[in-house]
């Protein structure tokens, strides 16, 4: 069963349109949403939470169609943490577990009070005195404290140092150690979706480029540097895309199509993004 | 909706904790006008949550918390019934204590005065919630001087209902609030939910 199901989903404003974007994330996986910023990352996610409401397609969240009254009930089960959209400034960490303890019905305080304690979060701060790393852990607290099954992260790792992302993905790490949790994680930081994720969908100018399980992603292409003459010798199936630079031809390739007399270069995660968002626009 | 209700109290009373302080002064200052005076101030506390809420993007993260938008939107009418309650209430002791004020006084401060508190909310809330709140501050100004124009015109010989008693004005009044807040949050409804599209 999946936990996210995404069909023909459609919204347009003006000068921006999220087109026709389909997937899903099986339940236990943790799915990668990539693409710059403007890519329509965030729009998918306040589609997805019904925060706004689609032109067309449909989706469903944990079994539940999100345009039905049931929906209200599933978001009991869904952790939410959003770039820059917080808790009001003037509140503190004991009055958010006071709120957010009559939001939630399966609200546990001891373990708000437990990650306070591990991410170092004092009681009585307010809001508006945090750094962006504490605002964060806080949203990331209380998104776990109320046992979800579901977490929707949007850009909860930008903006942090790279001691506090580690310790942040280890949390959801941990999160996805239960088969029946999952998470979607938006992020233009590749890096981070690359050490964690399981699906990777790749957002676009609105458009769903590419969603692929990660290890496939990098079974499966390679970029690969080859002249003119090499680069029209190649099977055409086996050619992604390419790129046309001053010393050759940038080629994102199928491995299992190349041909002998190129050799693919080791790919990360982030090239293959790059070349699909960068190539697209150089052919 | 208790939730949403606790966060507006932490609010504002950390923000206006001084402004709550001379609400309650002006709750137990002698004359009605007084008390008519914190009547329209505590009204405003609504507006000013949702303010708040529009500062720290609350909206965008309730939207996509367990909370209904007749929640949302409940709440900050029940915020304003409450205030104006509690107005109503440290002003009706205040003139007994203080002023010994006639009954007809306590009448109008106990039955009267919240119901014209609930009717401005009535008619500002859904602006607030249609327009934001920067732009709907100005329909807030022009309601209140509208207002205040109107009664200060006012004769009373011009309206029959100035010349009854305020205990048979009360139920005309009662009712009339009654709609208008029904209707009115029904609107506020219809707004939030458009904002959605």
């Amino acid at each position: 069963m999946n936990a996210i199901e995404l069909k023909q989903v459609t919204k347009h404003y003006p000068g921006f349109s999220l087109q026709e974007v389909s997937f899903s994330l099986p339940r236990g996986a943790i799915l990668g949403l990539v693409g710059e910023n403007g890519a329509g990352k965030s729009t998918l996610i306040r589609l997805l939470m019904g925060a706004t409401k689609a032109d067309g397609g449909s989706m469903t969240v944990l079994g539940i169609d999100n345009q039905s009254p049931d929906f209200a009930a599933v978001k009991e089960d869904i952790g939410i943490v959003l770039d820059e959209a917080y808790f009001p400034e003037v509140l503190n960490a004991k009055q958010v577990g006071k709120i957010m303890a009559l939001t939630y019905r399966n609200w546990e305080q001891p373990l708000f009070e437990g990650y306070l304690k591990r991410f170092a979060l004092p009681h009585d701060k307010l809001f508006k005195d945090y750094s962006r790393g504490m605002r964060m852990k806080l949203a990331i607290a209380v998104a776990l404290s109320h046992k979800p099954k579901l977490l929707v992260l949007d850009e909860a790792t930008s903006g942090l140092d790279p001691m506090v992302r580690d310790e942040i993905l280890d949390i959801f790490n941990e999160f996805t150690r239960e088969e029946d949790h999952s998470i979607l994680l938006s992020s233009h930081i590749v890096s981070d979706l690359e050490k964690i994720c399981d699906y990777i969908a790749f957002l676009h100018r609105g458009k769903l480029v590419l969603f692929e399980e990660k290890d496939r992603l990098l079974e499966e292409y390679a970029i690969v540097r080859v002249t003119a003459q090499q680069a029209e010798a190649m099977d055409p199936a086996a050619v992604v895309g390419r790129r046309y630079g001053p010393y050759g031809t940038e080629i994102l390739a199928r491995r299992s199509l190349l041909p002998d007399f190129v050799t693919p270069e080791r790919t990360s995660l982030e090239e293959v993004i790059l070349f699909l968002a960068k190539g697209e626009d150089a052919r | 909706m208790k939730a949403l209700l606790l966060k507006d109290g932490y609010v504002l009373c950390k923000q206006l904790k001084f402004l709550l302080l001379a609400l309650i002064i002006f709750c137990v200052m002698p004359g009605l006008s007084a008390s008519a005076f914190s009547m329209i101030y505590v009204i405003m506390l609504p507006i000013t949550t949702l303010s708040y809420d529009e500062r720290s993007k609350w909206n965008q993260l309730s939207a996509m918390m367990p909370y209904t938008t007749r929640q949302i939107v409940v709440s900050k009418y029940l915020l304003g019934y409450i205030g104006a309650g509690a107005v109503a209430l440290l002003s009706c002791i205040s003139q007994v204590i203080f002023t010994r004020g006639t009954a007809e006084d306590l009448v109008v401060t106990v039955l009267m005065l919240p119901c014209v508190g609930a009717i401005i909310l009535s008619v500002l809330l859904p602006v607030m919630i249609r327009l934001g709140t920067e732009k709907g501050r100005l329909a807030y100004i022009l309601t209140v001087g509208l207002l205040a124009g109107i009664s200060a015109g006012l004769e009373p010989g011009d309206l029959p209902t100035l010349q009854m008693h305020p205990m048979a004005v009360f139920p005309i009044l009662l009712a009339i609030t009654a709609v208008v807040n029904l209707l009115s949050i029904r609107l506020s409804i219809r707004f939030y939910e458009k904002q959605k599209a």
